[in-house]
């Protein structure tokens, strides 16, 4: 097949012209010109042989990847999951270096995420967990206090970024979700939430 | 050799782009959309909405967060198609194959630097696109043409029973038009397959391919009128 490198007609009209054209009635000058009706007509052509190759490749079985390659991509991801940080799940005590229990950001994200949809109204899309330190306690006021007893569970915020419903007051929704989200977090991971911040940055659904 | 001339080019790349009018600036100037003579030109893809109702732009921003099942969600949705465009691209299932998992590999690793979510649709078929480009530049090195048409015409498929699928899939071979895109240059197939059969706007595809869009847009109408052409002369 040649390969050509103009796009005009013998007549000086662009084929992309004619293409605009296509789904409309023909123009006066495309019904006399004796190089845009044929042009129409190829195009015309062309298209309903592109719906016919289009539906057919969208059912065609053999126009799928195999199921293994699914496989492989999720096996390299799984193997390549980013490591979120480790929070710690109680606050510092006097003299002790690091904290033995912690939890991972992720894990946190994924229990907000879960109470936000079952809420109903939006879609946490972002969530992030940040511990709020205070300074550590000085070493010689904890003397008396035995260390089980000092642990208290870490203060953390939590940032949502968020996408409403049509017609959802945010109002209404920011004050259900900060609930939700101090109890469940509190609940099922043991922190004590002191903020939840909430940006709605869009609207689905609409 | 995939960077040379970035600089130069439309819409680089994927990372700080203020494109949400992507769409809007396209409705007026596209000729030939069959969805949108209103010029209400609605995305194909970001839209429809994911399981559970998720909007394409949540579950995107939780693969971000490192939500594996989120991840996985775009996976099951991105692999048909990747895999339609890589097959029309380079006819050959394993290679298709490769561009799969090639692609949707890089969109897990570079999904933190993504910063506009929703940009993720032309992000994927960029990806996949230079994917696919840069397979047929490295075939066009070992030069192996001689075998490669005799593959090619094998991979026809020649059954057309009566289902409506296959009997569409028999009425686009009459017409000879999946022959004369394999023969296309590699940049029209590229651009007339994103547009004809993955519906991407010549903004998007102009993204995807690294052009400006007037390139792209002689890049169309060439392809058309090739296609066109081999077919009128099939007949």
């Amino acid at each position: 097949m040649a390969v050509s490198s103009s796009t005009q007609l013998g007549c000086g009209r662009d084929i992309d012209d004619v293409w605009a054209n296509v789904d409309r009635p023909p123009t006066a000058h495309e019904q006399e010109c004796p190089f845009c009706g044929p042009a129409r007509a190829s195009l015309q052509e062309l298209e309903r042989a592109t719906a016919d190759l289009r539906a057919a490749d969208d059912v065609d079985p053999e126009l799928q990847p195999g199921p293994l390659v699914v496989d492989r991509i999720l096996e390299v991801a799984r193997s390549e999951a980013r490591r979120s940080r480790r929070l710690p799940l109680s606050k510092p005590v006097a003299g002790e270096v690091t904290a033995d229990l912690t939890v991972s950001e992720q894990a946190v994200a994924a229990v907000v995420r879960r109470t936000g949809d079952a809420l109903g109204g939006l879609q946490v899309r972002r969530c992030s967990v940040e511990v709020v330190e205070e300074p550590a306690p000085d070493p010689g006021t904890s003397t008396d206090i035995s260390t089980e007893a000092a642990r208290v569970p870490s203060d953390v915020r939590v940032s949502l970024r968020i996408s409403i419903g049509p017609g959802v007051s945010i109002p209404l929704l920011s004050e259900e979700v900060r609930r939700a989200v101090v109890a469940v977090v509190e609940r099922e991971v043991g922190m004590n939430v002191i903020g939840v911040d909430i940006v709605v940055e869009d609207v689905h659904g609409v | 050799m995939e960077t040379q001339d970035r600089e130069a080019r439309a819409t680089p790349r994927a990372e700080p782009h203020p494109q949400h009018d992507v769409r809007a600036d396209d409705t007026g100037t596209e000729p030939g959309t069959t969805v949108s003579a209103d010029g209400g030109h609605e995305g194909p893809s970001g839209s429809a909405p994911f399981p559970g109702g998720l909007a394409e732009a949540t579950v995107v921003g939780r693969a971000q967060d490192g939500d594996l099942e989120a991840f996985e969600l775009i996976v099951r949705r991105y692999q048909g198609p990747v895999f339609r465009l890589a097959y029309r691209m380079l006819g050959d299932r394993g290679e298709a194959e490769d561009v799969v998992q090639d692609c949707l590999v890089l969109v897990w690793r570079k999904l933190p630097s993504l910063t506009d979510v929703q940009a993720f649709h032309r992000w994927v078929y960029q990806l996949a696109t230079r994917r696919c480009l840069s397979v047929l530049r490295t075939r066009t090195r070992r030069a192996t043409d001689a075998t490669e048409s005799d593959e090619l015409e094998a991979d026809l498929p020649v059954d057309a029973s009566a289902d409506p699928a296959s009997l569409a899939q028999y009425n686009a071979q009459l017409r000879g038009l999946d022959t004369f895109l394999r023969r296309l240059p590699d940049e029209q197939r590229a651009c007339w397959v994103l547009r004809e059969l993955h519906d991407l706007t010549y903004p998007e595809i102009a993204f995807a391919m690294n052009l400006p869009v007037s390139t792209v847009r002689g890049r169309l109408a060439r392809a058309r009128q090739n296609l066109t052409k081999g077919m009128s002369a099939w007949r």
